[in-house]
C-alpha cells in the first residue's frame, strides 16, 4: 500500500498540542519539509535527502526544548561558532544505521560525502569527541523528549491512524564488553612488585600520613596496595585485595602478616588524609617514574603498565 | 596499554533469554509498538536481571502521560507481563487487556488456537526487533554504562520513527521499516 503524505487536520491542530509539542509549530515543520523536498537537488543521495527534509523538524524540536542559555558562544566575541545543533542530532540518528559501526566511522563518512555536508550545512566533519561531548552535555532527558517528538510528528502526519492496539515486549541488549579480557585473572609478579615497593621507599608513607590512633593497618601498607591496584590494572579494589591475599611473600613485604585489610580501612585512610587518593599517591610518583626509567623493559610488558598508571582518563585508575 | 574495550560495563547484569535459552550480560529493552504502523510508542531500559512484569506499568504510564495512547484500545503482550497488578491497571485505564496468560503458551493442547493467535500478534514485535537488530545498531550498543546505553537505544528508536516520517513524506510508506529499501536510490 502506497501511503500519501497527509496534512494535519483542523481537528488535530485545534488541540494545540501533540504529546506536549505545539501542533502549530509541528504543522509548520511539515509544510517546510514538503517545501524543501521539492527543492532538494536530484543528484543527492537518499541520506542527504533525509538530512535536508528532516532538518525543519529538528529545528522546531530544538526551539521547543533546547536550553539556549547554555550556549557559550556569542557572535562577535572571541571563540569558534559551534556545530549547528540540528546537524548534531541528525548525525546521531544516521550513526545508528547498521552499516555504520561507530561514531568515528560516521565522522569519516560525513567527510567523504559532499552532499551530506551540504545537507547538514557543515563546512567540515565534526570530530567524534564533539559528538561524545554533545551527548554527555545534553543528557538523557533531551533524548527522551526527542523520542516523544518523533512519535508526535508521526501522529501529526497520520502515520499512526491505522493503529488500534499496541504490543509490549522486551528484547535483550548485550553489553559492549570484551568477555575474554573481563574474565581474565590478573596475576601479580611478586618479585617485581616487592622490588618496586622497596625502591620507592614505601615506608615513607608512615611518616607522611600518620595514623590518628594506634593500631590498625599501617599507612604504608595501604599506599602499597593502592599502587598495586593501579599498576596491575585491577578492575576493582576488592578484586585486588582477593588477589594480593594469594601471595604470602608480597603480604609479608607489605607488612600484612595478619591478612589483607578490608575496603573500609583503605577508604578510612583516604578520607582521613583529604579524601583524594590521587593526592596521597603524589609523593611516590617521581620515584615510580624513576624506577621505570631505570628498568624500561618492565614498562613494556603486560604485567605492569606505566602508561595506564599515568593516564588521566580511563577506568577507576585516574592519576594525574 | 589497556584499551577501553578491555573494561567491563559496570551497570550490565546477567540476564536470561528464554527464547534463545541462553544467558547474556547486559540490559533489557522494553518497548511498546503499534500493531499496524510498527511505530515505537515507548521504550524503557532496565538491567538484564530484573523481571518484565514490574516495568510494564511505568512503560505504559510514560506513553499515557504523553497522550500517545489516546486512540489505542487494546494492549497485547506476552505472559511475562500477565500479572494481576498489570491487568488491573489496564482495566482501570480502560484498555482492552490482551496480555497472554500461561495457558496460552502453545504447550497445552486445549489452547492451540490461542497459541496461533498469540504467535500472529507476537510476530509483529519480534520481527521489528529482528529488523532493528539487522538494519540498525539495536542490541549491540557501542557505549558503556546505563545512562549511555539509554541514550543510544533511544536514538535507535527515534531514528526508527523518523525513518517512518521520512518514508511518509517521500511517499514510500511501504518501505518504512526496511532501511535498505528506504535509502536505496530510485
Amino acid at each position: 500500500m502506497m501511503g500519501t503524505c497527509c496534512s494535519p487536520t483542523e481537528a488535530e491542530l485545534s488541540n494545540n498540542s501533540i504529546a506536549g509539542f505545539d501542533a502549530v509549530m509541528l504543522a509548520y515543520a511539515v509544510s517546510e519539509a514538503k517545501r524543501i523536498r521539492e527543492r532538494v537537488p536530484a543528484n543527492w543521495s537518499p541520506i542527504a535527502r533525509f538530512f535536508a527534509i528532516l532538518r525543519p523538524f529538528i529545528h522546531v524540536f530544538l526551539l521547543a526544548r533546547w536550553d539556549w542559555s547554555k550556549e557559550r558562544y556569542r557572535k562577535g566575541k572571541p571563540g569558534k561558532a559551534p556545530i549547528p545543533r540540528e546537524a548534531m542530532l541528525l548525525i546521531h540518528l544516521i550513526s545508528h544505521l547498521g552499516t555504520i559501526r561507530s561514531y568515528r566511522q560516521m565522522c569519516d563518512e560525513i567527510a567523504n560525502h559532499e552532499d551530506w555536508m551540504r545537507a547538514l550545512k557543515l563546512k567540515r566533519s565534526p570530530d567524534h569527541t564533539t559528538l561524545s561531548k554533545f551527548r554527555k552535555e545534553t543528557g538523557p532527558e533531551l533524548f527522551d523528549e526527542f523520542f516523544t517528538f518523533s512519535i508526535a510528528i508521526l501522529k501529526l502526519i497520520g502515520g499512526l491512524v491505522a493503529d488500534t492496539g499496541v504490543i509490549a515486549d522486551s528484547a535483550p541488549i548485550e553489553a559492549c564488553m570484551n568477555f575474554a579480557r573481563a574474565n581474565k585473572r590478573i596475576k601479580i609478579d611478586e618479585t617485581r612488585v616487592i622490588d618496586l615497593l622497596t625502591k620507592i621507599e614505601i615506608s615513607r608513607a608512615d611518616s607522611l600520613y600518620p595514623r590518628k590512633r594506634d593500631g590498625g593497618t599501617k599507612p604504608s601498607c595501604i599506599i602499597g596496595l593502592l599502587i598495586i591496584f593501579y599498576l596491575c590494572r585491577f578492575l576493582s579494589r576488592s578484586q585486588m585485595l582477593r588477589e594480593v591475599a594469594k601471595y604470602p611473600t608480597l603480604m609479608h613485604a607489605l607488612g600484612l602478616d595478619d591478612g589483607v585489610p578490608s575496603q573500609p580501612s583503605i577508604n578510612y585512610l583516604v578520607k582521613q588524609n583529604g579524601g583524594d587518593e590521587k593526592t596521597l599517591l603524589k609523593p611516590f610518583i617521581d620515584a615510580i617514574a624513576r624506577y621505570f626509567e631505570e628498568n624500561p623493559a618492565m614498562a613494556s610488558e603486560q604485567s605492569i603498565n606505566v602508561d595506564f598508571f599515568f593516564r588521566t582518563v580511563g577506568h577507576a585508575g585516574r592519576v594525574t | 596499554m589497556a584499551t577501553q574495550d578491555a573494561l567491563p560495563d559496570p551497570d550490565a547484569r546477567i540476564g536470561y533469554n528464554v527464547a534463545k535459552d541462553k544467558a547474556y550480560v547486559g540490559y533489557k529493552c522494553h518497548a511498546i509498538v503499534g500493531n499496524t504502523s510498527h511505530a515505537i510508542y515507548g521504550i524503557r531500559i532496565t538491567p538484564a536481571n530484573t523481571g518484565d512484569a514490574k516495568h510494564f506499568i511505568p512503560l505504559m504510564e510514560q506513553a499515557v502521560s504523553r497522550e500517545l495512547l489516546n486512540d489505542i484500545n487494546r494492549v497485547h503482550g506476552d505472559c511475562a507481563y500477565h500479572v494481576e497488578k498489570n491487568v488491573d491497571w489496564l482495566q482501570a485505564c480502560q484498555f482492552d487487556c490482551k496480555l497472554h496468560d500461561k495457558s496460552e503458551s502453545g504447550l497445552h493442547r486445549k489452547n492451540i488456537r490461542s497459541a496461533r493467535k498469540k504467535s500472529k500478534i507476537r510476530s509483529v514485535i519480534e520481527a521489528l526487533f529482528g529488523i532493528a537488530k539487522n538494519n540498525l545498531t539495536f542490541e549491540k550498543p557501542l557505549v558503556r554504562c546505563m545512562a549511555a546505553v539509554q541514550v543510544d537505544t533511544k536514538l535507535v528508536f527515534t531514528a526508527w520513527n523518523l525513518f517512518m516520517v521520512f518514508a511518509r513524506l517521500e511517499n514510500r510508506w511501504m518501505y518504512r521499516i526496511s532501511v535498505k529499501k528506504l535509502f536505496n536510490k530510485g
